[in-house]
């Protein structure tokens, strides 16, 4: 066997693996019956004591903010527990203006909790805006929605209940983009959030190491503030906290029970989506490359954070290679084993087809969407442009992130650019939080009386 | 793990009614794996049972000189160890080559052929580790099936004491193989829990055992219904896809592995385009063709009662042990019946069933093939007695089942089906052959041989060099590579024969004029027969080496 033949086989294998691996987690929450238990919401709910602070960083977002304030404080929570802080850059006087407007409109209703601040200070992104919000945060526990989120009345009861019962010092909610058949790559879009948010993010929380999502997210304050707030040069902020956390020896709860997840939309564009994934990845490379990650205590989370970190490039290698491969089989003289060998990743990814279509009926059936039989034949011939695409997002990260292109590329309009003064930005504090320390406070505020056996529980885990 | 642990399952009915659902899981578990510690001891006797049935004398009995076939399998997996080809000859896709693959491996991995005795031994270990292996399957099975622990260790007991299935299960055969990837692939399926990681193990064991012996597909039904009745609502529309896309994805490269070699087709309709691979265009052989001509070999009919399988129920299989296969057939029948209320029933008794009916097409069907049936032919005897038994008043059923096993073994040993497969040493006139013919022969020596003694002469050792020139009379007859290449179509060309009783037949049937012209040429050199034995179970081996004469 020649060197060329040696490669094709040890790349196919790997790549297969990996494939594996990842059905694997896109599949684990039909593992078995205990795993949906676990994620689904309580049908009591206790008594509101937890204060919540929610953030609502919002950008140019004059056209949807007053509505995502109205579905805020609509919120089905007693309001003296709310804290809302709508938080805004000062040049951005559009969107200022409609808030103020909004806010003048709920105060004649004797509505106050909610509440607007600007900052002016670059970087403009969402990561220093929350860290401004955090600055002024009151609540026992923070919380994120964007400008275009739905969530659902109760989530805030459902939360609650979690935090109370578990003392659960992060709850991280489902998003779910919702428009399966609007465009093209919408019903694969959507695919990725139900495997990501319904299974292997379960997956994550069990093996303790969760890359969280960027909303519905709820941390203990005080715990936020002993890690340091956001990232603000981080492309992907939310990921890098959930990162800092698992480091830190924070457990992370996951809930997706498909009646309370948090609904969005799939980009609007083809370009809108490159520029979304694009920086989705280039901030996992930045993750990567801040190295945190390393802390986290097993090997086993340090190994499933860098096969996490790392997707952009599995993406890349598996774009350019799939060609490669089938190019080899049919019309280069390997040896016929070889060959076969060659097919593992082509197979795998039909197998992940085969289990998007299954996905997709089961996503209709689970949010009881209108059901047409078109939307499958649409899935198989859009899948394989799909796989392009993420893979020309990847690539494009990959070159920015090499480049040092680190614009925040998020909105439709501009990108703040990096300050020339050297950043301080937040890494893990040495050691685990102090977790029992922070649960007898957080209990304290919550007006409750901790057992040993409680404090303890927390404390391991 | 952290996090998990800590956190209590959130279902309907609120704080109480999750305690209560954790404590009753809680209990549950214990209670599993107390029984599974109880019943653990209870299998790993029964694995002993098997392993004192199945190994005592089994180099001896049967021999290996008795069926071609092992000598065939034996051949292929020398030629996947020693050249890293499928077959020594052109492999003509008669069977799926996963089963020679494994045993491949496993002699690769046990130090190559002749580690145990010849080629053919060393494959009957790796029976006899499979037979171990299916033992807690059957067990587990049965169990899953509905029934009792009595009932499983029946089951077993029968699957590894029944001289039929006893005889067979030793020889190194695809069928073994091809059991143990099934009952496998069954036991994964019949999970308790409905794991979906193990629908999607059991599906790729089935695609295995489908690769190994394609006659797997005949208990498909009773496997779907299996699959069907298995499924949870926490599969969600998984169920059915995570059992057959792996599959498939196993099956899928038989054919992909023809494509690639440019003999999927028949060699009039393959695609130049695909035969830039392999070079095998030239070969003339095909997976379609081959598939086509597998389905329509004719054993004399479905309505004829002197058909094959009619034949060897009667000189063969119920001589053998009429008790499995009576009382095996009809609580296959009556489990069927049962069926109609009991869904477990009715699936033991479909993969009771559906072999029967297979063996009973009417098509070709070889003594061996009975293995198919027998762990199913068990399994329901066992689900009906188990059934029977549990209407039994307090430790009746014990006394019962202990008498009935008492009896069983008691009336095989009258039967003297049993004794055999433990005294008799037919195997002697084969291995004398063999050694003789390395001693006494020049190794450049053309020889026109059986399948049985291929790998042994192939293989240095055994008392003596490789013989490189001895080839299968079936080759000699029918392959252009052997019958005009090494022997250019002449009878002057061979310098030995091994011959057997019976052996001439096959030359005429097959039209091997090279063989017979040569034997008409040829005087007796050397001649072995085995110690006399019961030649109703098994016929005396005699071995003759024939010199040509030029």
């Amino acid at each position: 066997m020649n060197w060329s033949n040696f490669g094709l086989v040890i790349c196919s294998l790997l790549l297969a693996a990996q494939s594996t691996y990842s059905t694997a987690l896109m599949l684990y929450a039909w593992q078995d019956d205990g795993k949906r238990q676990k994620a689904r919401v309580p049908t009591q709910y206790k008594r509101p004591r937890v204060h919540f602070t929610i953030l609502l960083p919002a950008r140019h977002e004059e056209a949807v903010i007053q509505d995502t304030i109205q579905r805020v404080v609509d919120l089905d929570y007693p309001h003296h527990l709310v804290q809302v802080l709508v938080v805004i850059e000062a040049g951005d006087r559009g969107t200022i203006a409609k808030v103020e407007e909004k806010l003048a409109q709920l105060h004649e209703q004797g509505i106050y909790h909610v509440e607007l601040i600007t900052f002016s200070d670059p970087p403009i992104n969402k990561p220093h805006g929350l860290n401004i919000g955090l600055k002024r945060a009151t609540g026992n526990v923070v919380t994120i929605f964007d400008a275009e989120d739905e969530p659902h009345r109760d989530i805030l009861q459902v939360v609650n209940t979690v935090i109370t019962r578990e003392f659960a010092p992060v709850v991280q909610c489902g998003v779910q983009l919702m428009n399966y058949a609007d465009r093209w790559f919408s019903a694969l879009n959507v695919l990725e959030y139900f495997f990501w948010f319904k299974s292997r993010l379960h997956y994550h929380a069990s093996a303790g190491m969760v890359p969280l999502g960027g909303n519905t997210v709820f941390v203990w304050r005080q715990l936020l503030e002993w890690l340091g707030g956001w990232d603000q040069y981080c492309l992907t902020e939310d990921a890098d906290v959930g990162i800092r956390l698992s480091a830190a020896h924070v457990p992370i709860r996951v809930i997706y029970d498909d009646e309370y997840v948090t609904k969005e939309e799939t980009p609007p564009s083809v370009g809108q989506f490159v520029k979304q994934r694009t920086r989705w990845n280039q901030g996992f490379l930045q993750v990567l490359g801040k190295l945190d990650w390393l802390k986290l205590p097993t090997w086993r989370q340090r190994l499933l954070a860098l096969y996490t970190l790392m997707s952009p490039l599995i993406q890349v290698l598996t774009l350019l290679y799939l060609p490669l491969s089938l190019w080899l089989m049919f019309f280069v003289k390997v040896p016929v084993w070889v060959a076969l060998i060659s097919t593992l990743p082509l197979y795998l990814m039909i197998v992940q087809l085969i289990i998007s279509l299954a996905g997709l009926r089961e996503f209709i059936r689970l949010h009881r969407l209108p059901h047409s039989w078109l939307a499958y034949p649409r899935l198989v011939l859009s899948y394989f442009p799909y796989q392009v695409l993420l893979g020309w997002g990847a690539l494009r990260a990959c070159w920015r992130h090499l480049r040092g292109m680190n614009t925040w590329e998020k909105t439709l309009h501009i990108g703040a650019h990096r300050t020339a003064t050297a950043p301080v930005r937040p890494h893990v504090p040495a050691g685990q939080a102090p977790l029992g320390q922070l649960t007898s406070q957080f209990m304290f505020e919550l007006d409750n009386q901790p057992s040993e056996r409680q404090l303890e529980e927390v404390i391991r885990g | 793990m952290a996090s998990t642990t800590r956190i209590r399952p959130q279902t309907a009915g609120g704080e109480w009614a999750n305690r209560l659902r954790d404590l009753r899981a809680r209990l549950n578990d214990l209670n599993l794996s107390r029984i599974w510690a109880g019943e653990r001891g209870l299998v790993l006797g029964l694995v002993v049972v098997g392993l004192v049935a199945h190994s005592f004398n089994m180099l001896d009995y049967p021999s290996f000189t008795f069926k071609d076939d092992e000598g065939i399998y034996a051949a292929q997996s020398w030629a996947v160890l020693r050249e890293g080809h499928l077959t020594p000859y052109t492999y003509f896709y008669d069977h799926a080559p996963a089963g020679w693959l494994l045993s491949a491996l496993w002699m690769a991995l046990t130090g190559g052929t002749n580690t145990f005795g010849n080629a053919v031994d060393s494959g009957r270990v790796l029976m006899l580790g499979l037979h171990l292996g299916m033992v807690p399957l059957l067990y587990g099975l049965t169990r899953r099936l509905g029934g009792t622990p009595l009932a499983a260790a029946l089951a077993t007991l029968l699957f590894s004491l029944s001289p039929l299935a006893v005889f067979y299960q030793r020889m190194f055969l695809l069928d073994n193989i091809m059991l143990f990837w099934l009952l496998l692939s069954l036991y994964w399926l019949s999970d308790e829990a409905g794991r979906l990681s193990h629908r999607v193990l059991s599906g790729l064991a089935f695609g295995l055992a489908l690769v190994t012996k394609e006659t797997a597909v005949f208990v498909l039904p009773a496997v779907l219904l299996l699959a069907w009745r298995q499924r949870r609502p926490h599969q969600g529309n998984f169920a059915f896809s995570s059992w057959f896309v792996p599959m498939l994805m196993v099956v899928s490269w038989y054919p992909l592995y023809a494509l690639l070699k440019g003999e999927l087709l028949g060699a009039g309709q393959a695609f130049g385009f695909f035969v830039t691979n392999g070079g095998g265009s030239g070969s003339g052989v095909s997976l379609v063709d081959a598939l086509k001509w597998q389905s329509t070999r004719s054993g004399g009919g479905i309505f004829n009662l002197d058909n094959l399988f009619w034949q060897l129920v009667r000189t063969d299989w119920w001589p053998r042990d009429p008790i499995l296969l009576a009382g095996g057939s009809l609580a296959s029948l009556i489990n069927l019946l049962r069926g109609w209320r009991n869904r477990q029933a009715l699936i033991g008794g479909l993969l009771g069933l559906l072999p029967l009916v297979y063996l009973g097409r009417g098509g070709i069907v070889f003594d061996y093939y009975i293995l198919f049936a027998i762990p199913f032919l068990c399994l329901n005897l066992a689900l009906l007695a188990g059934w029977l038994l549990a209407r039994l008043p307090g430790r009746g059923s014990l006394v019962v089942a202990t008498l009935a096993v008492v009896a069983l073994v008691v009336s095989y040993s009258l039967l003297g089906s049993l004794p055999a497969l433990f005294t008799e040493h037919p195997d002697l006139a084969g291995r004398e052959a063999t050694s003789w013919i390395k001693q006494n022969i020049p190794a450049s020596s053309r020889l026109i041989i059986r399948d049985d003694l291929w790998a042994g002469l192939h293989e240095p050792g055994l008392g003596g060099p490789s013989f490189p020139n001895a080839h299968s009379h079936w080759k000699v007859a029918s392959d252009p590579a052997i019958r005009d290449g090494v022997f250019e179509g002449d009878w002057r060309k061979v310098d030995y024969m091994v011959m057997s009783p019976g052996l001439i037949e096959s030359f005429n049937a097959t039209d091997n004029k090279v063989a017979l012209a040569a034997l008409a040429h040829a005087h007796l050199v050397k001649r072995w027969e085995s110690p006399l034995g019961t030649e109703s179970l098994h016929p005396r081996q005699i071995i003759e080496v024939w010199q040509v004469d030029h």
